[in-house]
């Protein structure tokens, strides 16, 4: 991403500052890590059951996401092949989990939103565990 | 060292903001779906198929990546 030939300490220092800021204001309003609206979610679905579709889905695409970031940092460098690879291997498990959640939901059953809201919160300590590996050596 | 933890600090961020903006693009891609009146199984289909797509295309990255790195 950024290489101390080429950037200043100075501008560094400011950039730091700007992305640091705009990722914990995006973070904390939740474009990030919290859906904004329920999609893909049938109406015909009991209610709790249409909460647990919203959570699958949001789920899935979150996982979509952390599957290109993983491949995009393995590219530039700041993951190991090693290190993609047991990230990779976390996030093809909680989509292992998030199919048994689905197959819970389409034969009705009310505990679906139980198992996807712990599927939910592993996701989100995924991803902090993806940003928080920094590039080695930096 | 302070050089090092500001750098630690920015890739983080830009880490951070990268799920965000992936995220975005498979937003945008099930908008289409909708605009296009896909029902909600068949947007919920096709993103478990993005996901595993994903993943795929993710895994080829890494095996096509020498041990070394």
């Amino acid at each position: 991403m950024f290489t101390k030939k080429h950037v200043g300490l100075r501008t560094k220092v400011l950039l730091a500052v700007a992305v640091a800021m705009m990722a914990l204001a995006a973070g904390s309003c939740g474009t990030i890590f919290t859906p904004t609206r329920p999609i893909g979610v049938s109406e015909t679905l009991p209610p709790q059951l249409q909460t647990a579709q919203a959570t699958i889905n949001e789920t899935n695409i979150l996982l979509t996401a952390t599957a290109n970031v993983v491949a995009q940092n393995l590219k530039d460098g700041v993951y190991t092949k090693a290190e993609a690879q047991s990230y990779l291997d976390k996030v093809k498990s909680l989509a292992s989990q998030v199919d048994t959640a689905q197959a819970l939901i389409r034969v009705g059953d009310m505990t679906a939103m139980d198992k996807t809201k712990l599927i939910q919160q592993a996701v989100v300590v995924l991803h902090r565990e993806v940003a928080a590996r920094a590039r080695k050596g930096g | 060292m302070k050089e090092e933890a500001l750098f630690k600090l920015v890739d983080m961020a830009l880490s951070l903001v990268q799920i965000g903006l992936e995220r975005e693009v498979v937003l945008t891609r099930i908008q289409e779906l909708e605009k296009a009146g896909r029902t909600a199984e068949e947007i919920t289909e096709a993103i478990k198929v993005m996901r595993d797509e994903a993943i795929a295309r993710a895994q080829s990255s890494i095996n096509s990546t020498p041990p070394s790195t």
